[in-house]
């Protein structure tokens, strides 16, 4: 092994570890691993920067800015109302979610799709009486299998296809990957109809109060005659500052204002708060406020004619990422108090408005109802109630055609797809759908600076021969069971690596890897290089391993290891069809 | 000339078209030509998009997160803050030494991100020196323009003309080749602005002995705006919120804060109870509240049609409809006469659902209208013969439609609107009163003009929204204060500043009632200064634009976070936000070795750059989407998409073509004529498109002419990058220009008449030197 290769062997291994701690953002370690890259010489300038003008990376910039396109005009939504309405019960639901989610999200990105899909799965499964626990992991996951079908489905397939093609093997086709697409979706719409229904948990929809657990969190609480806070207005008497405790309402007073700060307290007041019982009890005895012991928490007490609860979701790419409610001024900014929030399977009442929110936490939100519709035309949040109109309807037909002249012409090979994407990006400027503003706020400068920069690792690795020595390695292990084997070997650990890092990182490592093990045990590298896309592709066994997963994590009130529960089995389905059937559309 | 060249000449003409005209925004012009020319199969797709990975692009884009750090840790304005108490406040020094220092930070720093970062200084500088801002502002755009053509990062035009003569496979520029052109530039700008420059600035000033605090308020023409109200200590308005005391309805003024004693003054939201002894800061037409408090001091009475008093014989209502073939059909009232053809008013129209009651004597009447008029029976009977009308409804009855919206007001002795006419009241325009009869004793004066006089104790039968009334009376007792005192306006807690907009600001393009100003940010916006005058109505509908700057008042802690808000830039110390000043050191380390790199030769530019910005990455001197945020995408669109058309250019010869003709036209010995050509069109292409795409498309013509006639193409491309710098005409040639635009107060003309000379300045300089460092 050259000096050349150890160094880049060395640069993989940090940039692993750096991917598996989550301290540093992936694009951030990609841009840094590079730096290194180049800073040695271990590629060139041209191959270093060949990532920022790799087709895989600009036609993934060209999708984002498709799918906003779509989502703008409400064309997601309106074939999700379709699925909707044709869903009867649980198992037409759930047929329809998946039917209808691996449609959109084979040709639009996997989280844009998702997104608007949530809330309609909330609705549904409220109309028909299901709990959306049930639907919820077969939608994230089948936007994943959906992902799959076509090329521009998500990122990874372009990814690995200019991989191939840079190796020369060939670029893969438009519907290259639709009949194992299929298999694979048939197969998890089978899983989850049988084996699935089991696994997955029933989170039963109750009242969103107990939901949340607010009971033990908000009470009634009765201002004494000689409380100190008599004839000062809630505002100054500190109570949110000191105690971490909101005034919620005061009751029995004509207009049930909305968090009233500038209400003057009397004596025999009843208050509405939210407070840990801790503080309330110290309140108790400090302030002369008295506990109501037989007050029991319904909606409704949070709920008057205009006043309403709604769960609202941080959505991805929101601007409220990374920072907390206060340093947002959020009950300020949105007129709307949070009583609590989901994060991770957990709910938090204490200390919310210093915690930073990231994407997928759930939080409820009380608020008038005028401005609950505000928020649900806010894009950094998606509303669990409702699916905002839009007034682009219109245009919808013309973007669903744009969209399938996009394909139609890359499926034909009219033009490459990064052409046709890009005429289609054009289009829907020229046709006013989308702002110019707009479609570069579309597109994640995150996705694509992974991309653009763990691109050229995977170059280093072939040049240096560091994955040469790899694939000696492996090969010198599972060489001799057959290619079957050393497929299946490869899917298990895209898998794995996907799972626990990114899988666009997981895709260009492993992918020169197994084009030199191929090239060792001299078969055509198309199998394996498919094996890695499938891996790539879907990650269902952790909440992280996949946004989408992370997106309806809290949306669907799941644990951690109700992910490992169904998608372990669903791994493995797909790890053995995958392995008995690529071998057979893709020959050796 | 082949079908390709001629096709593709075309395509330059067209795209020249559409950058000059602006017809679509620059940006998707240039991807529509790239297109273009994939689909014409002038360039192959990987070649087409080759543009993203060149080294010019990538420079960009490191140098674009470089600067961010620069900016993010305080580095700028460590500098910046130094000015002041060295230099003093004598206008000459400050503009050299302002000059000077954002030049030397834009030669390592994007010229925006360095105007960007002065701001608030100069701002600052300003406002103590006692200066206009308009004097600092334009030299500190300027100063950075000019400092960015001093190194070969300094500015896209640079870094673009470099990466392509190091991919026609001649040694590129060094990183201080530009160096000695780009100083003398630099000098001489400095020397412009403190002689002629100095005299064609503006002063944005609102006149001699001015305050220090009150000058923004003054520079804006707030002071005929801006006044207190104070509310007695027992007026109605006592413990009635604001959105309920409806001030901005009836009164037509805005609350900017609340003084209460006892408390931090406060910026009240709809909700803010009053109480009495209050102070509010208002902002409005102080004559129309004047107007308007002369009718507070009334009596009302609500009326029903029965309790109408009848002191008189032969008063009565009409109900009457226009029919189509009406002569009045599009007549207002006023015009058809009404008043003096029956001796009545029209109180009411009717037409559809709608019931008009306010602005009547102007209305134009439709066909169907049904109008309902107060006056004497006598008179109004002539209506039923008119065939102008169809009366309908003759007698009180009538009345009926405008139930609950008839009141008698009744004028005190003491009360200011004694002795005015009605006309001079304005009550109609004001409140939206409209008077049918006035009632004086016994005597009710009917068909009322506009000239009769109010007399004490007159009733006035009115039809009006009893509402609005009644709030009025409400409000009636309030007192105005014309004098402001500055404490009102700025205080230890309060403060006014002005706000520019930041580059790629969020706020572009929104309006402000979108964004729900005073909530998200907790400040009162007072005006909006735009195209050098300030606006101060409609601004709820104002779509903000860059370049415009924001008069805010507010508490100092909100003013403090819009500071740290990357949408605004606040122009004062306070604009001045937290930086990460301990990692100063690591970003200035950063930049260090990115030149050490290139100067020793260890790496071409384009890495060494991305080198130090992945390690000021690595450092968090700014975090990924601090650098997303800096980057400037529409730069690095336009170049990587107009780069292929260089390419294309090139092979299908249409480069070649260009310069045969243009040399047969100078001859042999017009070596210097087609330097000047070329400078000349690289300044007008930059006017109008950004500096750096119009390199790349001048740069084949021009490499192309210097291997014909045997010329140094150094000396070209450093023609032709140098003069797409000299943007200064325009406050859109340059983004730092319409940075400062707002801040600065400055109009258009304003560039042109600094503009224009200093680039003939700059223009004539290059011509010159150019062949002395290069020889032709």
């Amino acid at each position: 092994m050259t000096l050349q290769a150890i160094m880049v062997l060395a640069i993989l291994i940090g940039t692993i570890a750096l991917f598996v701690s989550e301290k540093y953002p992936l694009d951030m370690v990609a841009l840094i691993g590079l730096g290194c890259l180049l800073a040695l010489k271990l590629v060139t300038p041209e191959q270093g920067f060949s990532g920022f003008s790799n087709p895989a990376t600009l036609t993934v910039a060209a999708m984002f800015i498709l799918s906003a396109g779509l989502q703008k005009t409400g064309a997601t939504a309106a074939v999700g109302r379709v699925m909707v309405r044709y869903s009867k019960d649980h198992y037409t639901a759930l047929v329809m979610v998946m039917g209808t989610i691996t449609v959109m999200s084979a040709f639009v990105n996997n989280t844009a799709a998702v997104a608007v899909f949530i809330p309609l799965v909330t609705i549904l499964a409220n109309r028909r009486r299901i709990s959306a626990s049930k639907l919820l992991i077969p939608l994230s996951y089948a936007s994943q299998f959906g992902g799959v079908c076509t090329l521009i489905g998500t990122s990874t397939n372009l990814l690995v296809s200019s991989i191939s093609e840079q190796a020369g093997h060939g670029a893969f086709s438009m519907f290259e990957f639709s009949r194992m697409g299929l298999i694979l979706f048939v197969a998890g719409v089978v899983f989850f109809l049988t084996l699935g229904r089991w696994l997955l948990p029933d989170r039963q929809v109750s009242e969103l109060a107990s939901t949340y657990n607010l009971g033990e969190y908000v009470t009634e609480m009765r201002v004494g005659r000689d409380s100190p806070l008599v004839g000062r207005t809630v505002l100054e008497s500190r109570l949110g500052e000191e105690h971490d405790v909101t005034v919620l309402r005061v009751l029995h007073i004509g207009d049930p204002g909305w968090a009233p700060l500038r209400q003057v307290l009397e004596p025999d007041q009843v208050l509405l708060v939210r407070g840990e019982i801790n503080e309330l009890i110290l309140l108790r005895d400090s302030m002369g406020l008295e506990l109501n012991v037989d007050f029991k928490l319904r909606d409704e007490t949070l709920q008057t004619e205009d006043l309403r609860l709604v769960q609202a979701l941080v959505a991805p790419g929101s601007e409220l990422i990374g920072h907390t409610l206060k340093e947002l001024d959020f009950r300020n900014r949105y007129k709307a108090l949070v009583l609590a929030m989901q994060r991770r399977g957990e709910t938090i009442h204490e200390q919310l408005s210093s915690v930073a929110l990231s994407l997928g936490d759930v939080i409820l939100i009380q608020a008038h109802e005028a401005e609950i519709r505000e928020l649900r035309r806010n894009s950094d949040f998606i509303v669990l109630d409702e699916v905002p109109g839009t007034a682009l309807r219109h245009r919808a037909p013309l973007v669903i055609g744009i969209l399938i002249a996009v394909v139609g012409l890359a499926a034909f090979n009219v033009f490459p797809i990064l052409v046709t994407a890009l005429l289609g990006c054009i289009a829907m400027l020229l046709t006013r759908v989308l702002r110019l503003d707009e479609a570069y706020h579309a597109i994640n400068w995150q996705v694509i600076f992974l991309l653009a920069g763990i691109l050229p690792l995977g170059i280093a690795m072939q040049t240096s021969g560091a994955a040469e020595f790899i694939a000696e390695r492996a090969v010198g292990v599972v060489g001799d069971m057959g290619p079957v084997a050393v497929l299946a070997v490869i899917y298990l650990m895209t898998s794995v690596m996907t799972d626990t890092m990114s899988n666009a990182a997981a895709a260009v490592l492993l992918a020169p890897i197994a084009i030199s093990t191929a090239e060792q045990i001299g078969v055509d590298p198309r199998p394996f290089l498919m094996a890695i896309t499938f891996a790539a592709s879907t990650g269902f066994s952790t909440p992280v391993g996949y946004q989408t997963n992370t997106m309806i994590y809290n949306a669907g009130g799941y644990k951690y290891t109700d992910f490992l529960r169904t998608g372990v089995p669903l791994s493995i389905v797909f790890w053995i069809l995958s392995t008995i059937f690529i071998p057979r559309l893709w020959s050796f | 000339m082949t079908w390709q060249i001629a096709f593709l000449i075309l395509l330059l003409v067209a795209m020249a078209y559409l950058f000059l005209t602006a017809k679509l925004p620059v940006d998707l012009t240039a991807f529509l030509g790239l297109t273009v020319l994939i689909l014409g199969g002038y360039v192959g797709p990987t070649e087409a998009f080759s543009g993203f990975a060149s080294p010019a692009v990538i420079t960009m884009l490191a140098i674009f997160i470089i600067s961010a750090a620069l900016l993010y840790t305080g580095m700028a304005d460590v500098v910046a803050s130094k000015v002041y108490t060295l230099v003093g406040s004598r206008e000459i020094p400050l503009i050299i030494t302002l000059m000077l220092v954002s030049g030397v930070l834009s030669a390592f720093m994007n010229n925006i991100a360095a105007t960007a970062v002065l701001m608030p200084a100069v701002a600052a500088i300003a406002r103590r020196a006692g200066l206009s801002a308009s004097r600092l502002m334009m030299p500190l755009a300027f100063g950075s323009i000019l400092g960015g053509t001093t190194t070969m990062v300094g500015t896209p035009p640079n870094i673009v003309a470099a990466t392509i003569l190091a991919e026609q496979d001649l040694e590129p520029f060094g990183l201080f080749e530009f160096t000695p052109i780009g100083a003398l530039l630099l000098a001489a700008g400095v020397l412009f602005m403190i002689t002629l420059g100095r005299r064609l600035l503006p002063d944005r000033q609102a006149g001699p002995g001015e305050t220090e605090t009150s000058d923004l308020t003054q520079v804006y023409h707030l002071e005929e705006r801006l006044f207190t109200i104070r509310i007695p200590k027992e007026s109605a308005l006592d413990k009635v919120t604001l959105a309920e005391a409806n001030l901005s309805g009836a009164l037509g003024i805005q609350v900017v804060s609340v003084l209460r004693q006892g408390t931090r003054n406060f910026v009240p939201t709809a909700e803010t109870l009053l109480k009495g002894g209050d102070v509010l800061l208002v902002e409005g037409r102080l004559s129309d509240l004047e107007d308007i408090m002369a009718v507070g001091d009334i009596e009302v009475r609500p009326t029903t049609t029965r309790q109408i008093p009848r002191p008189m014989r032969g008063f009565t209502a009409i109900r009457a409809e226009v029919p189509e073939a009406s002569g009045l059909v599009g007549k207002s009232p006023r015009d058809a006469q009404f008043r003096e053809r029956y001796q009545g008013v029209i109180v009411g129209i009717e037409r559809g659902e709608l019931i008009l009651r306010e602005g009547l004597s102007s209305e134009n009447l439709q066909a169907g209208d049904r109008i309902i008029a107060l006056g004497a029976r006598a008179e109004l009977h002539k209506m039923q013969s008119d065939p102008d009308f169809r009366v309908e409804n003759l007698g009180l009855a009538s009345l009926k439609s405008l139930e609950g919206h008839i009141s008698v007001i009744r004028v005190p002795s003491g009360s200011p609107l004694v002795g005015s006419t009605i006309g001079a009241s304005r009550l109609g325009e004001l409140v939206g009163v409209t008077v049918g009869a006035i009632i004086r004793g016994d005597v009710t004066r009917m068909a009322v003009r506009p000239d009769d006089v109010i007399e004490a104790e007159d009733g006035l039968l009115v039809a009006c929204d009893p509402a609005r009334v009644e709030d009025l009376v409400r409000i009636g007792d309030v007192q105005v204060d014309t004098r402001i005192d500055s404490a009102v306006l700025e205080s230890e807690d309060f403060g006014i500043v002005e706000v520019a907009l930041a580059p790629r600001s969020a706020v572009v393009g929104k309006r402000l009632r979108d964004l729900e100003f005073r909530q998200r940010y907790g400040l009162q916006l007072l005006a909006v200064w735009r195209d050098g005058r300030s606006t101060y109505t409609g601004l709820p509908d104002l779509v903000f634009r860059l370049g415009d700057a924001l008069l805010v008042q507010g508490p100092w802690e909100r003013i403090r976070l819009l500071g740290s808000n990357p949408d605004f830039v606040v122009l004062s110390a306070e604009g001045l936000r937290p930086r990460r000043h301990r990692k100063a050191p690591l970003a200035l380390g950063a930049l260090l070795l990115m030149v050490g790199l290139v100067v020793f030769g260890i790496q071409p530019i384009h890495v060494a750059a991305f080198i130090s910005a992945s390690l000021v990455l690595l450092f968090r001197t700014v975090t990924m989407e601090e650098a997303y945020r800096a980057i400037e995408w529409r730069t690095i669109f336009l170049v990587a998409a107009v780069l292929p058309v260089g390419v294309a250019m090139e092979r299908t010869g249409a480069a070649l073509l260009l310069v045969e003709e243009v040399k047969d036209l100078v001859g042999p010995e017009g070596h210097y004529a087609i330097l000047v050509a070329l400078i000349l069109l690289a300044s007008l292409l930059s006017q109008c498109l950004d500096g750096a795409p119009a390199v790349v498309l001048l740069a084949p013509v021009a490499l192309e002419t210097a291997a014909q006639l045997g010329m140094n193409p150094y000396a070209a491309m450093m023609g032709v990058s140098l003069a797409a710098s000299a943007a200064f005409m325009t406050p859109f040639s340059h983004k730092a220009n319409l940075l400062v635009m707002g801040a600065g107060g400055y109009r258009s003309i304003d560039y042109a008449r600094v503009g224009t000379p200093l680039t003939v300045v700059v223009l004539g300089i290059v011509v010159g030197l150019v062949p002395v460092f290069f020889p032709i």
